[in-house]
């Protein structure tokens, strides 16, 4: 065979179409059994090798500091002294092969035999719960290049206990919002996958270990919300900068991916690329466990299923709340500024709609019984700006204002400040509150305005009294 | 641990169906049986079922740990073939009726630089598209193609020096 045959015969056999080789019957199961029999090694194995770790920290506190300082994230940042070996950073690079049979997984051992503490200075931005007792807060914690381990201080606190003591785990790689990039909010679905967002998108799935970047073709995700088995998002065409993530957006579209996966696509023709004639506007979403609700930037609501099939439509021919209320510019978590939105349940809902300060501020509170086709307005508070609302059926209402919450038992008719906030203080934060929510029939957690207070509060009254609880190690 | 949860069965079970012919006919491309594509095949879900914790892709992880144990198995019947080699020196080589199955087309692809045998091997080998061989790698399109152009002359070359 001469050098033409032979580079002839090689291209043809490159482009040549793969038979297809179907596995004999019972392969899965044997390969079931095989990785779990591995799993168990590989536990064994890492559990020893933590057993030595935590032996040898003892001797050299800070040789094991310094090796977790080059390879952790800020959130586990100091946690060298009790944590077994560094974790990659998420969302970067491929596997390798070069000089490995098995590539570098991007997954680590179990988890470290205790848990790391929270950072110093943590300053939460956003918080999020799975059940009553286990949540996570995102935020910012030291100085980038002075007390972060990496250029970003972007960090993750996760708490079991409801708040009474907190523990770090590792975040995205990812800053302070900035325009196009970093993060900011965060939201679970359950003890293993999780979003952090606004403006990038992150995923997890396994309880914040490791952190996934997620492509959005450009879009920057301004809200994030999970139920049954879905995330559902709003990505949005924005031009703000800085800080401002959410700011000047123009097109907002609600995309939806099952848990596991990180399959994002658009929901419905019906809630894609959504605007308000041009204008910089934002959009909010609720869901509930069988029915979503999008609050679009010209005051449209749509609605639909979360269950990953079915189309969303409007809920109403007219805008939500009256001609007056439109969700307007967004707040720096990328949520509206003119209109908030909340469920009590798949067909009671809550609409906060922004008074101008002209006349007077506050807003009008108004809600629906029929999943948004009707409306009715049932309260106003006056004064100070309204960040976010929280319902519970029951009637129940809670605002998060910047003067602080503000609870109401019939249905927003009647508005009183939230009485306590704690034993050691009988004012809340300085600056009030930018987000409330409830993950409980009585339970409910707020997130201050200023990060800087280093806490979050909860109530376990149902929103009658609010407690502060710092983003702390026990 | 991480536990190996219903939604990961399901999605690992969804992987194994519509993945597995498709890897095993790869394999089976690059070795010489059946059997051997099959052992291969099911190591490699083997070993991403054990680590399917935190892959942000397995079906790249997949095809990285099959490529390593095909390059492993390339070694060891290399090593074989050497042995057999020294035990019958002076006899005629073997003809060459197959470049997947011609030793020294196998040792350039293993001598190519690690970039560019990988986007080969998952481009011609395993017949993905170039863009797919992107996202699979994270690298830009552009610079798929430029590996594949690039290691397309290099074996070109290198077989017709070998021959020549």
């Amino acid at each position: 065979m001469d050098d033409r045959d032979r580079r002839d015969d090689l291209d043809a056999w490159l482009h040549a179409q793969i038979e297809p080789l179907p596995p004999p019957p019972g392969t899965f199961e044997m390969i079931k059994r095989r990785a779990r029999r591995r799993r168990y090694r590989q536990a064994a194995v890492t559990a020893a090798a933590v057993a030595a770790v935590a032996a040898a920290v003892i001797v050299v506190p800070r040789l094991a500091t310094s090796v977790l300082n080059v390879n952790q994230n800020p959130a586990a940042n100091g946690a060298a002294a009790k944590s077994p070996a560094p974790r990659p950073a998420a969302g970067h690079g491929t596997p390798g092969t070069s000089g490995s049979q098995e590539p570098a997984a991007q997954s680590a051992g179990p988890a470290p035999a205790a848990p790391p503490p929270v950072p110093a200075d943590f300053a939460a931005t956003s918080a999020t719960f799975v059940g009553l007792q286990t949540g996570w807060v995102i935020g910012q914690a030291g100085v980038p290049g002075q007390r972060c381990a990496t250029q970003y201080c972007t960090s993750v606190a996760r708490t079991d206990n409801a708040g009474r003591s907190w523990y770090g785990v590792p975040a995205p790689a990812a800053g302070a919002p900035d325009g196009a990039s970093g993060v900011s909010q965060i939201r679970f679905l359950n003890t293993e996958d999780g979003w952090a967002f606004g403006p990038q998108l992150f995923a997890t799935h396994d309880g914040g270990q490791h952190w996934t970047a997620v492509g959005t073709g450009g879009q920057r995700v301004i809200t994030l919300e999970t139920v049954g088995g879905h995330a559902f998002a709003i990505f949005a065409t924005c031009a703000g900068t800085g800080p401002d993530f959410a700011a000047q957006c123009s097109s907002f579209s609600l995309y939806a991916t099952p848990a596991a996966e990180d399959s994002w696509a658009p929901v419905s023709p019906a809630v894609t690329s959504l605007g308000h004639g041009g204008q910089a506007a934002s959009a909010s979403l609720v869901l509930t466990s069988s029915r979503g609700y999008l609050l679009a930037p010209d005051g449209t609501l749509y609605s639909g299923p979360v269950s990953g099939t079915g189309s969303w439509q409007r809920a109403a021919s007219g805008p939500a709340g009256g001609a007056s209320c439109r969700t307007g510019t967004a707040q720096p978590d990328g949520q509206p500024a003119g209109a908030m939105l909340a469920a009590a349940s798949a067909s009671s809902l809550a609409l906060a709609c922004a008074v101008p300060a002209a006349s007077g501020g506050g807003a009008a509170v108004f809600t629906s019984a029929d999943g948004g086709a009707t409306w009715q307005a049932s309260g106003a508070v006056a004064g100070s700006m309204v960040t976010s609302v929280a319902a519970q059926p029951g009637g129940e209402i809670v605002l998060a204002t910047t003067r602080g919450l503000l609870v109401s038992q019939d249905s927003g008719a009647s508005w009183q400040p939230a009485p306590s906030y704690g034993a050691a203080t009988t004012a809340g934060p300085a600056d009030g509150f930018r987000f409330v929510g409830m993950t409980g029939t009585r339970q409910g957690v707020a997130v201050p305005e200023n990060p800087a207070e280093h806490a979050v509060w909860f109530t376990f009254s149902g929103g009658q009294s609010w407690r502060r609880f710092p983003i702390a190690g026990a | 641990m991480r536990t190996f949860g219903t939604a990961d069965r399901a999605a690992a079970e969804e992987l194994f169906v519509g993945a597995y012919p498709r890897l095993a006919g790869w394999v089976r491309r690059l070795v010489d049986d059946d059997e051997t594509a099959h052992e291969i095949a099911s190591e490699a879900f083997t070993r991403l079922l054990a680590r399917w914790a935190g892959l942000d892709n397995p079906q790249s992880y997949l095809y990285m740990i099959a490529t390593n144990l095909i390059r492993d198995h390339w070694r060891r019947t290399e090593r074989e073939r050497r042995a057999i080699r020294t035990v019958t020196a002076g006899t005629p080589r073997d003809p060459v009726s197959h470049p997947a199955e011609d030793v020294d087309v196998r040792d350039l692809i293993q001598d190519l630089p690690q970039r560019m045998r990988n986007a080969f091997l998952l481009h011609y080998y395993a017949g993905f598209g170039v863009r797919e061989v992107a996202v699979l790698l994270g690298r830009p399109e552009g610079t798929i193609k430029a590996d594949l152009f690039h290691a397309r002359a290099r074996l070109k070359a290198s077989l017709g020096d070998r021959d020549g």
